[in-house]
């Protein structure tokens, strides 16, 4: 080593901290150069008198915003009976009661620091306070108790933030508390906060006066909560010792909606006696026949009988449909002579659609088949397949309990849903059918595929819905007298498939080819390689795709109010201001269903987002 | 040493997968054909219940309603009715493109500003747009547009606008207000309109070459290429010197005169055959560059069943349009003008009389400024005094523009940020300012990655104005609608829709794929 070296001592200097603060906030975001600072000057007075215009027109003393909250009911549900409302309750009860028991078994409580608490509470407290503060006419009455609400909030705020950077450790909240204490805050409010109303009397005379927020559902909505708490707390109990919790969590979602419409909602006159004497033999006699032929043809071993029995056996069922539907009704002659309703038709075809299912289940046991287990799992399925396709025949037959003032005995926001859920749940096996169409090798089906996706989806919606509206009638009238809703579902359905399929084709797409070379490889059949290679990857990859479409379809669900259905719009547009109380509150009720829409499709937004990070999509 | 070639034996047909896939897909087409025979005759059956046959004769009957708005408000036939509508759709399509163009590249680029004002702005915008049905959006600014007039006009004067802090920003009777709409000051085109148009239409090719010859230029290291600013002046030149010169384009006139003589007076046989002959060319074309494709160096490649069946079906669609031409001369001759359709005279010979007329010699400035001015009371406008945007015209179109701004702005956002960070430092590096590194060097790369879920978004967009029916705006789809209430033909206006708008898509569609091929990088 040289000499003379000299041996600096370095002393590690921490790096200093960057300087924080609000000015050095506005220097970094607001003012960081001329032009930004200008900008911020202009677009800031922009902002603080459109938003004190917007807050002057909400608090004008003559907006109706009492249209909106004395008919809550009419938007949520139209005229349900009275004397049956409480159907209405239960079917909130069974979606809160499986959100509860969901959100345990997917465990989606998480940890969120302490101080992202304290940023949020401080960026609520200090908009309601900005918001106090604008508000014109100064502070006055509730906008006192409000902003200072709004102070103390963001002053908690702050003080928790400045106080977290002594310590070293961050702690943390569990989301569930936070949630508890929301769920808690929401009761208490519900008994306590009042807000002042008014109310228009019959000889034309006002009166002002505070009422709490919930005033006739303050019960209802208090026991929801609870059923919501209770529920997860079950969840949490037993998702440790039912391991399959999640899978039956999924069938009962699937099995809610037509649960809630068809039997909770609609209460359906059920015959008994038909139930007993009628669908108990049917579904014993095929479920069973079929289940034998099944464990034969579902065995391990090679013979194109099966296919051909199995074809043989769809045809025959399908032409039996065919003939006894449109050709030879019995109650008349002539072919083209009809009176029967939907209830006739669907109890003449109460034998023939199980054949048809079981025929598809025969051509697809070889796919499924194999050991005695698979085979025994897959007897399960049919038998529950048959179950559900008899008992939804029994309840579409049946006629209601209810006694309706119109013709649906759904209106409002549940009729939006409705036929959001409806339409985006048929349209999916149909969507699916048309991609792979679109995307087989056969050019006629590939043709027909790809001119109905092309064809649907170059013409917009609204006139799918008028085709749907006028023409189905026309073609179908006398064989069937279908439902206005039911028309407009089919629409939706016919138009939202080919726009599903486009997204799920983008999936197939994506699947690297080598994906269908290994299936070749073991020898899988074209359907086995269809539903267990291609489609889950296809699917799961296009899930933040067909979020967006139901995004999309709910929003889209506002056009039935063109054609007459009484949506959420319709009754907010055209219902609620025809009352003779109500006239001049369109354009509050048209904000307040627009709200109403907005809150839907951006938490249908953030959880997409959310579910996207949560497969790691899009970050391969 | 030679060994035997094992030739595979065929297997027997009910095994052979070509076999199975054919019998398949003929069940399957009888399967569909069947349903869609049942449907017609069921709708012919219930038709003819109620005493009604599907006929196209509204097309040539006059229709006993008016339309709000349009090129006329009294069309003389149902064609021309559904024209009315076609015209008014495209009015707010192509105005709603260019506006939502603009303001979603000005949305796309705050949302991605330092600023945090302006970023929240954005972010709050299409938080705020994007979640809310288009409908109830239109159906919001119908009912705004009704109550606009009670805030901003001057309740003394006859609709005209208040002055603001006392100071009025316009001259007096320069924009009117009412619930019914707006009037304004407009260029009214007059008869001289076409052969300025014509003029144009010569500037924008000499605007294109002048484009053209600036980039040469700048490759070539001769000078600085600014070639928007020459192009746009070429542009800017002819549109002036043809407001004085436009009679010169006169000299077309009979020159369409020409050309419509011809189409009227050459005998139709010869049209059939050339038509026939296009057809018959078309399928040769794609005949033989589908076979070039499938040959390889060793000779034609094995032709798939698919590849006959393509081949098949060009050449069968071929001959039958190639029949149908020669057989039916009546199609051929409503397009050539000698025939009509639907009971109009609408073909090319009647086309090139229309220009003929519109392009001989007029004298005068093809348009003339006019103010707007009441008619009698309550705000009704003149008829052909400046410019009236009524209440649906608006409230569709702010409603559309808002719309599928906020969806063109998360596109351009999106497409900002797939451009790779390096371009940003490069061009920080050597000096560029913000504006110019956007200008230069992100917006260009951007916009390859940004044309196709905006071109996605003018297609929606060009669907979306059949909201109009919301707010009684008389576009194809209300209009069809008015008509079938009248006269109970539902499949020939659901037919009539379908077609303009495959029409329209397919436009549109081939428009961005083309200009999408263009921008493509050229790769290895």
């Amino acid at each position: 080593m040289a000499e003379g070296t000299v041996f600096v001592e370095t002393v590690e200097l921490a790096p200093e901290p960057p300087p924080s603060g609000p000015v050095q906030w506005i220097r970094e975001n607001l003012a960081y150069s001329v032009s930004s600072t200008i900008t911020t000057i202009v677009i800031g007075l922009v902002v603080f008198f459109g938003l004190r215009a917007l807050i002057a027109w909400f608090l004008n003393p003559f907006r109706k915003w009492s249209a909106a909250t004395a008919n809550a009911r009419l938007l949520m549900v139209q005229a349900y009976p009275d004397d049956q409302f409480i159907r209405v309750w239960i079917s909130v009860g069974i979606v809160v009661v499986l959100a509860g028991l969901s959100a345990a078994a997917w465990r989606v409580a998480g940890k969120v620091s302490v101080g992202q608490v304290a940023k949020g509470l401080l960026s609520v407290g200090s908009g309601a306070l900005v918001l106090a503060l604008l508000a014109p006419g100064g502070l006055t009455g509730g906008r006192v108790i409000f902003g200072s609400v709004g102070l103390v909030i963001a002053g908690i705020g702050y003080m928790w933030k400045r106080a977290r950077k002594s310590s070293v450790n961050e702690p943390v909240i569990s989301t569930v508390a936070l949630a508890g204490l929301a769920l808690v805050l929401i009761g208490v409010f519900l008994w306590t906060v009042k807000l002042p109303v008014q109310e228009v009397f019959a000889d034309g005379s006002k009166e002002v006066t505070n009422q709490l927020i919930a005033r006739s559902t303050k019960l209802p909505w208090t026991v929801q909560l609870l059923v919501l708490a209770v529920s997860y707390l079950v969840g949490v109990a037993i998702r440790d010792s039912i391991s399959s919790l999640r899978r039956i969590l999924v069938g009962l979602w699937a099995l809610s909606f037509p649960a809630i419409l068809m039997v909770v909602m609609r209460a359906p006159d059920i015959e008994w006696d038909t139930v007993l004497s009628v669908d108990l033999p049917i579904f014993l006699a095929i479920g069973a026949l079929v289940g034998v032929i099944l464990y034969v043809i579902g065995a391990p071993d090679a013979g194109e009988w099966k296919y051909i029995v199995s074809a043989i056996w769809l045809v025959l069922a399908v032409l039996w449909v065919l003939f006894s539907w449109y050709l030879f009704d019995p109650a008349s002659s002539s072919p083209f002579h009809f009176t029967s309703s939907a209830a006739d038709v669907l109890k003449r075809l109460e034998f023939k659609f199980p054949l048809i299912l079981g025929a598809l289940f025969a051509l697809a046991a070889p796919s499924f088949g194999g050991a005695r287990a698979a085979r025994l799992r897959y007897i399960g399925v049919w038998l529950g397949a048959l179950v559900l396709l008899i008992m939804s025949f029994r309840l579409g037959a049946a006629s209601s309990l209810l006694e309706l003032s119109g013709t649906a005995f759904v209106g409002g926001l549940s009729l939006t849903f409705t036929l959001a859920i409806a339409a985006i749940v048929l349209s999916f096996p149909l969507g699916v059918l048309l991609a792979l169409g679109r995307a087989s090798t056969m050019p006629i089906v590939r043709m027909i595929s790809t001119t109905y996706i092309e064809l649907v989806r170059s013409v917009p919606l609204i006139t799918w819905l008028y085709i749907g509206s006028n023409l189905l009638n026309l073609f179908l009238a006398g064989v069937v007298d279908i439902f206005s809703v039911v028309r407009a579902i089919t629409a939706m359905t016919l138009f939202s498939a080919a726009y599903l399929a486009e997204n799920v084709r983008g999936g197939l797409q994506s699947i690297p080819k080598g994906q269908y070379e290994a299936a070749d490889a073991v020898g899988m059949s074209v359907v086995q390689k269809t539903v267990l290679i291609t489609l889950p990857q296809a699917l799961k990859a296009v899930i933040p795709a067909l979020v967006g479409q139901v995004i999309s379809l709910f929003k889209d669900t506002s056009l039935v109010s063109i054609i007459g259905l009484f949506d959420l719009l319709y009754i907010a547009r055209n219902v609620i201001p025809g009352q003779s109380a109500n006239i001049g509150s369109i354009l509050e009720l048209t904000v307040v269903a627009a709200a109403i829409y907005w809150i839907f499709t951006f938490t249908f937004s953030r959880s997409s987002m959310r579910l996207e990070r949560r497969l790691g999509l899009g970050t391969r | 040493m030679t060994t035997a070639i094992q030739r595979p034996t065929r297997p027997p047909f009910y095994r052979d997968v070509t076999v199975l896939k054919w019998v398949f897909q003929i069940v399957f087409l009888i399967g569909i054909v069947t349903v869609f025979w049942l449907l017609g005759s069921f709708s012919i059956a219930n038709l003819a219940k109620q005493n009604l046959a599907v006929s196209w004769d509204f097309m040539a009957r006059p229709v006993g309603f008016q339309v709000a708005e349009g090129f006329t408000t009294l069309p003389e036939s149902g064609f021309q009715a559904l024209l009315v509508g076609i015209t008014n759709m495209l009015r707010v399509t192509i105005s709603g493109i260019l506006a939502a163009t603009i303001l979603g590249v000005i949305i796309g680029v705050s949302r991605l500003s330092h600023n945090w004002l302006v970023n929240k702005l954005a972010t709050v915008y299409i938080e705020t747009i994007r979640n809310i049905p288009l409908l109830v959006q239109i159906v919001f600014w119908g009912i705004v547009v009704s109550i606009i007039p009670d805030i901003v006009v001057d309740e003394t004067s006859d609709g005209s606008l208040k002055s603001l802090f006392g100071l009025r920003l316009l001259p007096e009777g320069w924009i009117f207000a009412s619930p019914k709409g707006f009037a304004m000051p407009w260029l009214v085109p007059t008869d001289g309109r076409w052969q300025w148009v014509g003029f144009m239409i010569v500037g924008a090719v000499a605007a294109l070459y002048a484009y053209r010859w600036r980039i040469r230029l700048q490759e070539a290291g001769t000078a600085e290429a600014r070639a928007f600013l020459w192009s746009g002046g070429v542009l800017v030149a002819f549109a002036i010197v043809g407001t004085f010169a436009h009679p010169v384009m006169g000299i077309f006139g009979p020159v369409f005169g020409f050309v419509a003589a011809f189409f009227q007076n050459t005998p139709i046989i010869i049209f059939q055959i050339v038509l026939a002959g296009l057809a018959v060319g078309g399928a040769y074309y794609i005949i033989k560059k589908r076979l070039d494709e499938l040959r390889t160096p060793a000779g034609l490649g094995k032709l798939t069943d698919d590849d006959w069946f393509r081949l098949a079906m060009a050449a069968v669609v071929a001959s039958g349009l190639a029949l149908f031409f020669l057989l039916q001369s009546g199609p051929v001759k409503a397009i050539v003008g000698q025939g009509t359709i639907f009971g109009q005279e609408i073909g090319l010979s009647q086309l090139f009389t229309g220009l003929e007329s519109r392009f001989s010699f007029v004298s005068g400035a093809p348009f003339d400024f006019s103010l707007p001015a009441i008619d009698g009371r309550f705000n009704n406008y003149a008829a052909d005094a400046g410019h009236v945007i009524t209440r649906a015209y608006f409230a569709l179109w702010i409603g559309v523009v808002l719309y599928t701004a906020a969806f063109i702005g998360e596109a351009v956002r999106a497409g900002v940020l797939a451009v790779p960070k390096g371009q940003t430092e490069a061009g920080f590096a050597v000096g560029l300012r913000r504006s110019q590194l956007l200008r230069m060097i992100v917006l260009p790369q951007a916009f390859r990655i940004i044309l196709p879920p905006v071109g996605n978004q003018y297609l929606n967009l060009a669907k979306n104005t059949s909201l109009g029916i919301a707010v009684a705006y008389p576009d194809i789809v209300q209009v069809g609608q008015t008509i079938f209430n009248q006269t109970g033909q539902t499949i020939p206006i659901v037919i009539s829709w379908m077609a303009w708008y495959s029409f329209v898509s397919l436009t549109l569609s081939a428009i961005v794929n083309r200009w999408n091929k263009k921008l493509k990088l050229v790769e290895r």
